[in-house]
């Protein structure tokens, strides 16, 4: 399981030097709003707005059309009995989501693409959530990739000793067996985390390093933003009347 | 479950999300910490265990593991169920960001409820208490879309083919397949960590 963590190279500098934060907050006001929209018209030109930004970042379309294919199975699930229901209201529903869903990972890899795993998991330590979370979070983060590495070596294990997979009872219950001691790992390495951590003064919280600061560039990118979001409101109850 | 953006209306998504903060408050309460690694190694543990892919025919199927998640780790449950959200949304971009407190609702209730109703069920073996547990949760979970999705528009509900229907037909197999799943997976960490479910096992003889 390959994870990219660093961010390309070819995306402009203005995309990447945009503090994370400030990003987030841009992205997440520009999802909701996509999916508030009402008419077709006002969705097709949110997702032709994240699409121009995906472009102008020199984001590859191949790795956009990647991502529409981890989310098209559910979408395909949804949508399926509206097309075929052959009607007209259905059918526009049914295009409307699929339209916001397709916006909505735009936006997400524009998000992903510009930065670091790093840049982003500091951005949202920056919102004040409790210290706990963020400690769960920190840790967890830190610690998958090695339990990742422990899954695939198990599953090339099991796969040395010939075993196929399936859904048959004997292959669940090797699953389960896998499962079970990804989980004793797991536990066994927290154990030793909270020994070495307790030994080092830890109370509940970690320290963590100060974000960004927000510099005046980062806030006119991202009123800019929540300017077009506002014209796209306006765009949608236009078109409505 | 990974409820994709733009399925759920604005308010049901805001709903939600308000919900998902409501649930994270009641499990973060009185947290201890000694509790804190643990949960955050088991949150990556049930991350990357949920991305085992059991090959069927051309298609494969992954576990969602909340009856699992709730039996061991009962009232932590939604911590460890929001950080593993959050991983497979900015590792592998699965779920969405409107949809982020819906996923965490749909996971961090029938975690919940399977705790706390097979915590003291003193008639059941430990492989029948994660069977159940295991499948009632996708059950539950799933019974929570058709509800989040009858509420977004009557579109999804109101045809003779409609998509509830396709949705209980798509997850009702995979319900089985985690019972069993889950079932196993509990009998085998009583074997060989009996301490993870002592809660568990401290009504058996």
């Amino acid at each position: 399981m390959l994870i990219k963590a660093n961010k390309r190279s070819s995306v402009p500098d203005w995309a990447t030097r945009w503090e994370s934060r400030s990003k987030l907050i841009a992205a997440i006001s520009y999802t909701f709003t996509a999916i508030s929209l009402t008419h077709i018209v006002s969705i097709f030109i949110a997702y032709l707005l994240a699409l121009t930004t995906l472009f102008l970042m020199n984001i590859p379309i191949k790795l956009l059309l990647q991502r529409y294919l981890i989310i098209s199975p559910f979408l395909l699930l949804m949508t399926v009995p509206l097309f075929w229901s052959f009607q007209h209201q259905q059918s526009i529903f049914a295009l409307i989501l699929l339209l916001k869903a397709f916006t909505s990972m735009t936006v997400l890899t524009i998000i992903l693409e510009t930065q670091t795993l790093d840049q982003l998991m500091s951005g949202l330590l920056g919102f004040h959530i409790p210290p706990t979370l963020i400690t769960i979070l920190v840790l967890s983060y830190r610690y998958v990739f090695l339990l990742l590495d422990d899954v695939q070596r198990m599953l090339t294990a099991i796969k040395s000793r010939l075993f196929h997979g399936g859904i048959r009872f004997k292959s669940l219950k090797i699953y389960g067996q896998l499962m079970a001691a990804l989980l004793v790992k797991a536990f066994e390495r927290s154990e030793h985390m909270y020994e070495a951590m307790t030994a080092r003064g830890f109370t509940g919280s970690l320290p963590i390093t100060s974000t960004a600061i927000i510099t005046k560039q980062d806030g006119l990118k991202t009123v800019i933003s929540i300017l077009i979001i506002a014209a796209l409101i306006i765009i949608d109850k236009r078109v409505n009347l | 479950m990974h409820v994709a953006d733009g399925v759920l209306s604005l308010p049901v998504a805001i709903t939600t999300t308000i919900g998902a903060v409501g649930i994270f408050v009641y499990a973060l309460k009185g947290t201890k910490e000694e509790e804190i690694p643990k949960i955050s190694l088991l949150a990556g543990g049930f991350f990357v265990a949920s991305l085992i892919n059991i090959p069927i025919g051309p298609t494969s199927i992954h576990p969602l593991l909340g009856g699992f998640i709730g039996l061991i780790l009962g009232r932590r449950a939604p911590l460890a169920i929001l950080v593993a959200l959050l991983l497979q949304a900015l590792l592998f971009q699965h779920g969405g960001i409107t949809t982020f407190g819906a996923n965490t609702l749909l996971m961090s209730i029938p975690a919940l409820l399977v705790h706390y109703m097979f915590i003291n069920r003193k008639s059941l073996t430990l492989f029948w208490k994660g069977m159940m547990s295991g499948s009632l949760a996708v059950l539950i979970g799933v019974g929570l879309l058709c509800l989040l999705l009858i509420s977004t528009s009557s579109y999804y509900h109101d045809q003779a083919f409609s998509v509830i229907q396709l949705v209980w037909m798509a997850y009702l197999p995979l319900a089985l397949i985690e019972g069993v799943l889950t079932g196993f997976a509990i009998k085998h960490l009583s074997l060989i960590r009996p301490q993870l479910v002592k809660h568990l096992m401290k009504e058996e003889k």
